[in-house]
């Protein structure tokens, strides 16, 4: 279902059939999806919703050498001020209500034309909203005129913030503009076929969406050892490591399939083979994505003796690690992570209480028949947000410690939980197991700040809101 | 003493006279000694060029375009007998949001106080083909007008989007919105055309209140720049025209139509067009028998 041809990416729920509503076991789940596809719930209340614009405007917030352009209100920028990136430089075209009557196009003409002027970007990034989406604003044909002008690529990004019920439809949209115009470029550029396959020195492309910085180096650190240089993408892409995207021997997934859409296209474009294997987290997982790496290229006996060897490293550090045994975690990350966290959750003698995810695809189901057959009763909670629904599972859940990226802490922390925020940590890869052994100890240990907060009077939902069935706006569609 | 003035939208299909058909009931108006306002609400904003000698009218939207202050004399030009045109505009054709535009353009109105200053006593909204959209039902929506006229001919076409008008009006009644005044049926050329628009009006529960035959006419006056009133005022179609004014004026009956369902209307079209084709086989017209049928 992917064509690069296409204005942009299609719905992630028509692609990969994803579920972004639903709770029960996994065994239940699972009964549903006896066909292969997930059974579609909807949400008739929702407390909050990030859209693809948001999401796509923080995975184009680590892009390097460009400029962003978001053309709509000024409201719609609001994710771009929490960047981290020093070297971003960005701009709204701020348009109001007079723009949206009679066309915004000579704003944006005058937005891009001012960012460049001030910053020489390499390439600036066009991201259209959902004002300039439902008045069709004509963005094709301004970047068509100013990109001759400019001399730079001018890459249009058509996320309009309501297509799709699933956020991550923007890491999509954002893959796939990114991908159009290296294409294109490729095409114009190379008239042979790709590098050798003998070649000395072969590169790789590691696909991400959410990983973080460190955790990104560390692999690539781990790849360097086999003579395997890497480059993200799209994540902390740098537009200057565009000729190695389109050359790269193979595209493989950080995280288990979220960020597949742009190796699906590499590999129908170019031929180039794509790898989605676990995420690397913990030890079995890292074995299973270090060997599929490896076996493409030659490099199995180098990889088996790296493993080896790592293996043995970590084996007094797990053995080490008996305070944590036997402890109750509820982990809340994106499908891909949280299946390979439960299995090293099994290494080190974690019990998992609950998974919270924010969406599942048709593609993670017989990783999630790998759980079931250990643990068919493990509660699952599919959705973004919706903390009470949460918190109702974590008060039958009673876990020790909750895993998570950091806002998304916060229920958990109000209820006295001890929690794990994964942000700033690499968890990827042999020195993300020893990372996070030493992170779960400390934490469960420190819960000082969580017991404080369950002291004070912060319930944030009443006693009756929570009372009802928290789950009673998870619903089976009717057709 | 201010007076209440009677704000009157007229919709129909485009190209169907809607714009002709509006100007000669504002040249009749303003000739029976009413003071009128003409509103043209069409990004293409031609809808009072015959009333006013085809002088260039800036458009209210053009007006806001600079970000200056508009004033209401920069945005209206006085044309015949006295009769205030305005032109709503909107962008360019392919850009933006031609509905909103109308949206804005009768606020903007409202905040220059054309009706307080003006003192009209009526207002007539010529509002663009089909209600493609939201913006385009404005004129009927909230209270703003007192009636809606739809202009349309016998063709299918016409009734239908005279038809997706009537569902338009029946969504907005209720809170508040226009009432409908009745049927203008215009360009009538066939013989049945007059027991067709009958027919359709008594399956939808409202009335034609005026018969406009196709006539050269109202061509040679529309090539003159001018309305029939001013160019032809001693012709049947003037008295026709005045005929409908006057109406409008005096009769203020409005009811909310009862739109035919997509399949009604189907069925009822091509029971139309099984009488149309018996009466051409009997070559014997008898159209007091098909609004019978």
């Amino acid at each position: 279902m992917v064509n690069i041809r296409q204005r942009t990416a299609p719905q992630r729920e028509k692609r990969l059939g994803t579920l972004s509503a639903w709770y029960g076991s996994i065994s239940s789940l699972l009964r549903e999806a006896s066909e292969g596809e997930l059974v579609q719930r909807i949400r008739t209340f929702a407390q909050e919703t990030p859209s693809d614009l948001i999401l796509g405007l923080e995975l184009l917030a680590t892009l390097r050498g460009v400029a962003i352009v978001v053309h709509g209100p000024a409201g719609c920028a609001a994710g771009l001020h929490q960047s981290q990136n020093p070297d971003l430089h960005w701009a709204v075209t701020q348009i109001n209500e007079r723009d949206s009557i009679l066309g915004g196009d000579t704003k944006l003409r005058a937005t891009i034309r001012q960012l460049y002027a001030d910053h020489q970007p390499d390439a600036i990034l066009i991201v259209s909203t959902p004002v300039v989406i439902i008045n069709n604003d004509d963005i094709d044909s301004v970047v068509e005129e100013l990109r001759e002008e400019l001399g730079i690529p001018l890459i249009p990004v058509f996320t309009d913030g309501f297509r799709s019920k699933v956020a991550a439809t923007g890491y999509d949209v954002v893959s796939h503009a990114l991908l159009k115009e290296l294409l294109a470029h490729h095409a114009t550029t190379h008239t042979t076929e790709h590098p050798s396959a003998e070649s000395s020195n072969p590169h790789v492309t590691l696909l991400s969406v959410q990983e973080s910085g460190t955790a990104i180096a560390s692999l690539q650190a781990l790849l360097a050892e086999l003579d395997i240089a890497s480059q993200p993408f799209p994540r902390y892409f740098d537009l200057h490591d565009g000729e190695r995207i389109t050359s790269a021997r193979l595209s493989v997934t950080l995280d288990g399939g979220t960020a597949d859409y742009a190796g699906h296209v590499l590999q129908e474009q170019l031929g180039q083979p794509y790898l989605n294997p676990p995420a690397p987290i913990g030890i079995a997982a890292t074995r299973q994505w270090l060997t599929a790496i490896a076996e493409l290229l030659g490099r199995q006996a180098a990889a088996a003796a790296l493993i080896q060897q790592q293996e043995q490293q970590l084996a007094s550090a797990l053995q080490a690690a008996t305070q944590v045994r036997g402890r109750k975690v509820f982990i809340h990350l994106a499908a891909g992570p949280a299946i390979s966290l439960w299995h090293l959750a099994q290494e080190i003698g974690l019990e998992v209480v609950g998974i919270k995810v924010p969406f599942l695809d048709n593609s993670q189901i017989p990783a999630l028949h790998d759980i079931a057959r250990s643990q068919e009763n493990l509660p699952i909670l599919v959705g973004h947000g919706q903390a009470f629904e949460e918190i109702a599972l974590l008060k039958s859940a009673r876990p020790d410690l909750y895993i998570s990226h950091g806002i998304d802490a916060l229920p958990a922390s109000r209820l006295g939980i001890a929690t794990l925020p994964l942000d700033q940590l690499n968890i990827l890869g042999f020195a993300g197991v020893r990372t996070l052994l030493q992170q779960i100890e400390r934490r469960l240990n420190h819960a000082h700040l969580q017991r404080f907060l369950a002291e004070g009077e912060n319930e944030p939902y009443s006693h009756g809101w929570l009372k009802k069935s928290a789950y009673w706006y998870i619903k089976q569609e009717v057709r | 003493m201010s007076k209440k003035p009677q704000h009157i939208a007229i919709y129909g299909k485009g190209g169907i006279g809607k714009s002709t058909t509006t100007s000669n009931i504002a040249a009749a108006l303003a000739e029976a000694g009413y003071r009128v306002v003409q509103i043209g609400c069409d990004p293409k904003s031609d809808s009072t060029v015959t009333l006013r000698g085809g002088n260039y009218l800036p458009t209210v939207l053009d007006s806001t375009r600079d970000g200056s202050k508009v004033r209401l004399e920069d945005i209206s030009a006085v044309g015949f007998k006295g009769i205030l045109c305005v032109e709503a505009g909107g962008p360019v054709p392919g850009v933006g949001c031609a509905g909103r535009g109308i949206n804005a353009a009768i606020t903007l109105l409202h905040e220059l106080k054309l009706f307080e200053e003006f003192q009209p006593d009526f207002v007539l909204y010529d509002v663009l083909g089909d209600v493609v959209c939201g913006g385009f039902a404005v004129p009927i929506r909230e209270g703003l007008t007192d009636r809606v006229y739809v202009v349309s001919s016998s063709d299918f076409m016409a009734i239908y989007a005279a038809n997706n008008l009537f569902k338009a009006i029946n969504k907005y009644a209720p809170s508040g919105g226009a009432k409908l005044g009745g049927i203008i049926a215009n360009g009538l050329v066939a013989p049945y055309a007059k027991a067709l628009i009958d027919d359709f009006a008594v399956q939808t529960g409202t009335r034609a209140i005026q018969y406009i035959p196709r006539s050269l006419v109202v061509s040679q006056s529309e090539l003159y720049g001018q309305t029939v009133i001013e160019a032809n005022p001693h012709s049947e179609h003037a008295d026709l025209y005045r005929q409908l004014a006057r109406t409008i004026a005096d009769d203020t009956d409005a009811v909310i139509p009862k739109p035919l369902s997509v399949n009604d209307l189907r069925n009822w079209a091509r029971k139309w067009g099984d009488l149309i084709l018996q009466d051409e086989q009997i070559a014997a017209p008898n159209t007091a028998a098909l609004t019978a049928a």
